[in-house]
Order: C-alpha cells, then structure tokens, then sequence
C-alpha cells in the first residue's frame, strides 16, 4: 500500500480519528498549560497542604501544597516528549538497521541481528536499570534507556518486511538491471515501509509512557524538581489511602494516553492490514 | 533437529558473552573508583587502594573482564559490594520468592488470557467480544503500578479482603500475581484473538464447516491449534521475564524476590549486583525462547519432518 | 419434479462494498435431480462459487442473501429452505447430507491435524458411528477405495506429506464419508496437474455412482463438463446464460458466451496457430449494465442487447437460453 491511499483510508476510519483527536487535545493541553492553570507547576504553598479536591485545585494539592491538576498538566508534557522523541529516535535507528540488514545480508545481518538478539535477551526494565546506573536518573538518560531497549524490535520487524519487498520482482528485475544502492532502498524499500514504520512508532508509543512511568515511579528515573507522572504517583503512594486521587489521578493520565496511543496504533494495523479484520 | 539444536544453542552462547560483555562495558563507561564510592572521604588512601585491589580494580578492563568471564563460568557471580555478600548466596535466596510469584501470575495470565481470546473471537463483535477487548486493552495499556495502588485501595483499604503486602503466605501473594499477571494476560488475549481471526479466514475453516462443524466448534478444534504457537513463544518469553525479576510489583508488595536485590543493588550503586542479576535474567530469556523453539518444532508437524 | 434433489429459486447474493450492496449472483435457478452430476460453468468472478457456497452457508461475512430459495428435498414429500435454516439446523445437514469438494486441496485441509482425524470427524460430529474404533475402520476403508495407497500408514499422515492428487483424494473421501445425497465440488481438478485431473473426474464419477449421490460440479473448464456432467448451466456475471443437458450443449450451444467458451478448447489437429478466445474482459463487478450482460463482448450484438435484458426462452424441451439473438 503506497502512503497516500494510506492516509486516505485514515482520514475516512473514525476508530483512527477519534483516538487521534483525543491525543491532538492532550498536547493541545499540555502545551497551553500556562494558560489553562494559574499555578506554577513547582511553586510550594504549606498553608494549602493536602487538600482535597475543591474550586481552585479540582484535584486538590500534593503534601507540599503544589496543585495536583497543574502538576499533571506538566507531567503530561514529559509523557509526550517521551512519546515522541526516544520513540522517533528507536524506530529511526531499528528501520535504518534492519534495512541495512535485509540489504546487505551477510556479515552485517548477522551482525546486526545478533546485537538486536543481545538487547532483546535483557528484560527492558533491568536494560533501563543498567543505563540508569551509569548515567544516574534524569531525563535523558530515560531518553537512552527507551531507545536501547526499543530499537531491537523494531529493526526484527523492518528486516522482515524489507526482505519482503526485496523478493518481489519488480526490485529483483530494477536489480538485474543494475540497479544499486541508495537507490533500491530510497526508491522501493524506504516509500513500502512508510505505513509499517508509522504503525511501529504508534505502537511503541504506549510502551515508551509505560516504561518512563514505572522508572520515575520508582524513583530512579526522572528527578524532582522535574515533573513525571509517574513521579507524582510514586511520591503520593504513601497517601494512598488517605488520599488516592493523589496517585490515581496522574495514573489516570498516564493510562488514558496509552489507551489512546493504543487505540490508534489497532486502528492503523487494522487499515495496513484489512484482512486481519475479517473471518 | 539435532543439528538445529547444537546450532541454536551455539548461537544462544554468543548472545549470552555479548550480553556479559555489553552489560559489564555499560557498567563502567563512567570512569569512577567504585572503592571510593563505597568508602567514605576520610579513609586513608592506602585503605582504598588496598580495597582497590581486593575488587580487582586496579587491573586493566579487558583484564576484569576475563576475570569475571571465568568466575561466571565457574558460577561465581562476585561479591555485593553493599550486602558483603556472594552475588549467589542472595540471587539463591531471592529467587525462590521470584519463582513462587512468577509461577502465579502466569498461571493467572495464561489461563484468563488465552480463555478470553477464544470467547472473543467464538462470540465476534458481540458482547462478550467488546468486554474482554476492553479488558485486554486496558491490560497492556494500564501502568501496573496504577493496577497495584487500585486494587490495593479497593481490596485492601475497602474490602480488608486481602493483606496489604506479602506476608509470607501463599494467599498474599495473590494480588501481586494479579497486578503482575494484568499485562500479560492482556497481550496474550490480544495475541490469542488475532491470530485465531486470521486463522478463521484460512480455507479449511470452510472445510470444517461444511463438514458440519459450527463456529464454536471450528475455532476450537481446528483454529485453536493452528493459532497457538505464537501464543506459546510469547508464553515462554512472558514467564523468562517474570522469573528474571518484577521490579515494580515486588517492590510494592514487599517480595524479597529477584526484582527487588536489581532495585536495591541500583539504589546502593552495587554492581556486582546489578550484574550478576541482569546476567541472570539474560540467561533465564534465552532459555525462554529454545524452550519455546522446542515446543514449537514438536507441535508443528511441518517442521518436525520438513 | 417430484426427483429433485435440491432446488436453487431466483438465489440473489449481495456484497457489500463500500456501504453499498452489490449483487453478484443474479436470480439463479438451479435443478438437480436425484443421482444426476450437475455442472456449473463461468469464468473466474462469475459467482459459481458464491453460489455453491451458499448452499451449505459458508458464503464470507461480507455476502448476504438476499432473495430466493435453496430448496432441499432430502426426503421425499419434505422440502427445507436452506437460504432460512438455522445455523444449527444447517451444520447437522452439512456433511451428513451435503459433502463438499475445495479448489486449494493444499489450504483446505487442517496442516495441524492428521488426516485420519479430519476425514473421520464427520462420523464423529454426525454420530453416525459407535466409537472412534469403528470411525477409524471405516475411515481406513474409504481411504482404500479413493485410491489411497497404504491407507493404514497415511491414517497418521499429516496432509504435507501428501501430493496435491492425494490431498484432493483425501478432501473427496472426507465429503462422502458420511454418504451423503449430494456433493459439491468447487473447482476440485483447478489446482491440480493434468495428468492427475482425469483420474480425481473419474473418481468422483465412480463415488456418485457408488453411493448413488447427486453432484454439482463447478468449473471453468468445458472439458470437465464433458467428461462427468449430466446437466450443465453455463453463468455469466451472476446470470444463468444457458441451460440444458450437456449433450445439448455440445451439439447445439445457442448463447454466444456458451460458443465462446466451446471454441476456446484447445483441440488437435486444428489450426494450431490459432486458439480462439472470448474478446474483452469481464467488466468490473458493480457496475451498472442496462442491457445483457454479455453486450460489451459477444460477437452478435443487436440494439436491443444494450438496452434490454433478455428474458429466459425456452428454445427447445429442456434448453433454456438467455439471449435476444439465438
């Protein structure tokens, strides 16, 4: 499927707009968040500690008297770059190597596969401890960690399916014809995988959030003063049940943007791939 | 096969030294006396050299990692730099707990999983269908933290149906099985679901019908087989990596298990630790997946005689 | 006909595609008599199969019924309208009472099952026999008399172990393992050699006079027709074109599609230069034709053929054809 009639089938399927739209109002959100709160995000008022929710703080504040729905705005924010960026950067590193791999074949898909084999055989969360280790917990060593731990999927999957294309005949005849290069993996590899590397980034999306949320939850991986959700519901845990919109309501976040990111990344695959719709 | 065998297990080695070699480098790309670390500022500096020595610092990294390579083939992981004790003694002591946990949640994740994605796709686009869709959506789309608090909340805090944390009882660790089961079990209905759709749409499905099988029947007894061994390989990775550690649900719960030494020894900046149980949990994935192989190439009669 | 067997009346099958239902099978009727091999004729995309497969209800999600009747005398003196049959109703006559034959014999059986289990699971679901011991005797029988060699041996095969004519052997011993009046066979040579093609006809022939059984036969082939049919319809997108015996047929074709598909047989000792062919191609499913179907491609046109469908005429006892000028 080439990428226009792609994004034609997306435009016209509402389960990849819905989700779609709601993911554009979060960012939306999390982007004005100066306009929409009053508060500032790391501004601390002890006579406001712990209160519940009511007019003004309709989450109430945290135990140093920082509003909760602000703070979840700013958290979101973290949440998306991390959706975007070590998402962008594993799927971008995955496809360009398991290109290179179905290519070239050889020492370098061995190579290549092998090195994906060694990522892939540690859990990601003991991977992301071990880079968390050496470069102690802060934003951009979750950046690494996520991308370390992501890109080896990905390029499984790009290898697959640019061998694939490779063994069609219309690439074998441009190879015959002497063909080579750059220009079989820009002008026939590159343009077929559009569709598969956008569902890869989709579904990648959620675990990204996922992972960042658990480390931060933790407590090693983003630090304070820094906002993460995770890190609101890590440090609110022990007001639990006390207070349980405290850790829930960042949770909540967390969970409605993997649902949505989710959704569209079912979507996507189901407009890819009709057939797996059928019985 | 046997071939087949000797050549995945070769393979499996290489990973297994390109794990130890990746994770040992990682460890150490930040130039830092670990001695230093751990003593404190006032020490003498004959003291931290003398420890230097003893942790095998002062020689050159290939060579600790030649020393380190030998040890783990002997089975001698090192020593916590923290606990002052043997790598081994506390991953053998943590990994009962693991174990008994893991067994659990997956028990829970196989059963609910693969059991609501054959209602789901016996009852399509009914019902039953969209709930258990639901549910396998939220499964991998809730953080399990979120789960853990939720239900710690609802069972523990409201209902006093369970206890808070374990106990040392096989009952309390009934909710942790859950929470680490919840995802899991939801990427395992989803896979359970679509590979059994997909299979629906194969011609013999027709043949089956028209022998007289009714839908029910046919997702059962001929579908069922067919769609099952991806859901096996994806099995035996999810219980490799239950057995390697749940970090989050051990250290809510307060399991002495495998997640929670990787926890502490991050938390103590202790790297033998960290080390020997990332080791430990590479070794147990690989495992994973040639038993998973295995399985395969005996239920697949296509590759047990092609 | 107090010997019909099964009854096709004025069958429509819509698809719906892209929010619009768009009817593939046109009005078809269908006879066949009791103990007589019926043959279903088209090109690809015709809606032979669609048709067959409506017969035991595996039409896909997407098809519907939309009118007409599938009529089933399976006893004298009863008739039951498959098209409104409970899916439960139909799946105990499927099988039992109606076998059937698939184009792909490498898809259309179970790669993960043994063949034994596949062919015996009829008796088994139909209760038609004691236990699984006598199921499996009578499975290794039937085996035998398809032409299975070492049947006891390929019991426990698994069907990749088999070669297309074994498997399609196979796929026959498992449609008529439970004796059934009528047997359907969708294209059952297509995706077989030609040199295995001949013995499967044969063998089916042999089948329906052995359990006396009727057969509808579907096919693109006008030299299977010739070789096993008693009664032969020949369809044109969803329409039947022509109908008679196949004696008929071959002696007088009166619809230029059925002359058409006749010339197109390639036959020694004519011009071998020269294979006739029908001009043009099948127009695009959907789309809207005023007049006959065939218009855009016969040789004979007249005016009224793009204006006006033609109603069926019966041009002598027991021909039917659908044609403005035959």
């Amino acid at each position: 499927m080439g990428m226009n009639d792609f994004w034609k089938l997306c435009i016209k399927n509402k389960s990849v707009t819905v989700p779609a739209i709601i993911i554009v109002s979060i960012m939306l959100l999390a982007v004005f968040a100066p306009m929409i709160t009053q508060y500032d995000e790391t501004r601390q008022d002890l006579l406001m500690r712990l209160v519940p929710p009511q007019s003004g703080h309709i989450f109430g504040t945290d135990e140093l008297g920082r509003d909760v729905f602000t703070r979840i705005l700013y958290g979101t924010r973290i949440s998306l770059s991390i959706a975007l960026f070590p998402t962008a950067i594993a799927v971008a590193v995955g496809t360009a190597l398991g290109i290179l791999s179905a290519y070239f074949g050889k020492w370098a898909d061995f190579a290549i596969m092998r090195l994906a084999d060694i990522m892939l055989s540690i859990p990601g969360m003991l991977l992301a401890m071990v880079v968390l280790y050496t470069f102690g917990g802060s934003l951009s060593s979750v950046y690494i960690a996520l991308v370390l731990m992501e890109w080896g999927s990905v390029a499984r999957v790009t290898r697959a399916a640019a061998e694939g294309i490779l063994e069609n005949d219309y690439v074998l005849a441009a190879r015959a014809m002497g063909v080579r290069g750059y220009a079989i993996i820009f002008r026939h590899i590159l343009p077929n995988l559009i569709p598969s590397i956008i569902v890869l980034f989709t579904v990648n999306i959620p675990s990204s959030i996922l992972a960042e949320s658990a480390l931060s939850f933790l407590g090693i991986g983003i630090q304070p003063p820094k906002v993460s959700l995770g890190l609101m519901a890590g440090t609110s845990k022990q007001f639990l049940f006390q207070m349980p919109w405290l850790s829930l309501a960042p949770a909540g976040m967390i969970m409605l943007l993997s649902l949505s990111f989710n959704f569209l990344g079912d979507a996507l695959r189901d407009v890819l791939d009709p057939k797996r719709r059928a019985v | 096969m046997m071939a087949g065998l000797v050549r995945r297990l070769s393979g499996v080695v290489l990973v297994l030294i390109g794990v130890m070699l990746l994770i040992f480098v990682m460890l150490r790309i930040i130039p830092g006396d670990p001695a230093s670390v751990l003593l404190n500022e006032h020490v003498s500096p004959a003291t931290i050299e003398k420890l230097t020595e003893s942790m095998g610092l002062n020689k050159s990294l290939p060579e600790q990692f030649w020393d380190y390579l030998k040890g783990v083939l002997k089975g001698d992981f090192g020593e916590s730099y923290y606990l002052h004790q043997s790598v081994n003694a506390l991953m053998t002591e943590a990994f009962p707990y693991t174990i008994r946990l893991a067994c659990m949640a997956a028990a829970f994740a196989w059963c609910f999983g693969i059991f609501s994605g054959i209602i789901s796709v016996i009852r399509y686009e009914r019902l039953l269908d969209y709930l258990f869709r639901g549910l396998s959506l939220l499964g991998i789309s809730v953080p399990i933290f979120m789960v853990a608090l939720f239900l710690q909340y609802l069972l523990y805090y409201r209902w006093s149906l369970v206890p808070l944390t374990y106990d040392g009882s096989i009952f309390s660790l009934i909710l942790p099985a859950v929470v680490l089961g919840w995802d899991s079990a939801g990427s395992i209905a989803r896979l359970t679901r679509s590979g059994l759709i997909e299979q629906m749409g194969e011609p013999y499905i027709d043949t089956a019908k028209a022998k007289g099988l009714i839908h029910a029947k046919a997702v059962w007894t001929h579908a069922l087989r067919n769609a099952i061994l991806p859901v096996i390989t994806m099995m035996a990775l999810q219980l490799s990596g239950m057995l390697s550690g749940a970090v989050i649900t051990e250290s809510i719960f307060g399991i002495p298990g495998l997640g929670r030494l990787a926890l502490t020894a991050i938390q103590t900046r202790d790297m033998p630790l960290l080390q020997g149980t990332v080791l430990f949990s590479a070794f147990l994935i690989a495992l994973g997946n040639m038993a998973a192989d295995i399985i395969n190439t005996l239920l697949d009669p296509r590759r047990r005689w092609g | 006909m107090s010997n019909t067997l099964l009854e096709i009346k004025n069958l429509t099958v819509s698809v719906e595609k892209a929010g619009r239902l768009t009817a593939i099978v046109k009005g078809v009727d269908i006879k066949v008599p009791q103990g007589k091999i019926v043959g279903l004729v088209g090109e690809s995309g015709c809606g032979k199969s669609m048709t067959a497969k409506t017969i035991n209800g595996i039409l896909p999600t997407a098809a519907k019924i939309t009118d007409g009747a599938v009529l089933w005398h399976g006893n004298p003196n009863t008739e039951t309208d498959l098209a409104r049959l409970s899916e439960q109703k139909l799946r105990k006559l499927c099988g039992s009472q109606i076998g059937m034959v698939f184009q792909e014999p490498m898809t259309s059986l179970n790669p993960m099952m043994r063949i034994g289990s596949q062919v015996s699971e009829a008796l088994l679901i139909h209760k038609l026999v004691q236990n699984k011991k006598e199921a499996r005797a009578k499975t290794i029988r039937l085996l035998d008399e398809v032409g299975i060699p070492e049947p006891e041996l390929r019991y426990r095969s698994f069907p990749h172990e088999l070669s297309g004519g074994m498997r399609q052997r196979v796929m026959i011993a498992m449609a008529v393992i439970c004796e059934p009046k009528l047997l359907i066979a969708d294209e059952p040579t297509t995706a077989l050699d030609v040199t295995i093609e001949a013995q499967i006809l044969k063998l089916i022939k042999k089948m329906c006079d052995a359990y006396s059984m009727s057969a509808i036969v579907i096919t693109h082939n006008m030299g299977v027709v010739a070789q096993i049919c008693d009664y032969v319809y020949v369809m044109y997108m969803g329409r039947i074109m022509e109908r008679t015996t196949v004696k008929r047929l071959f002696e007088r074709p009166l619809h230029p599609y059925t002359r058409g598909l006749l010339a197109s047989i390639p036959r020694i000792g004519k011009n071998p230069e020269y294979l006739q062919t029908i001009p043009g191609n099948i127009p695009e499913i959907g789309k809207e034709i005023v007049g006959c179907e065939f218009c855009l491609r016969c040789s004979d046109d007249e005016r009224a053929c793009f204006f006006e469908k033609p109603m069926e005429r019966e041009i002598e006892e027991g021909h039917f054809v659908r044609c403005h000028t035959a």
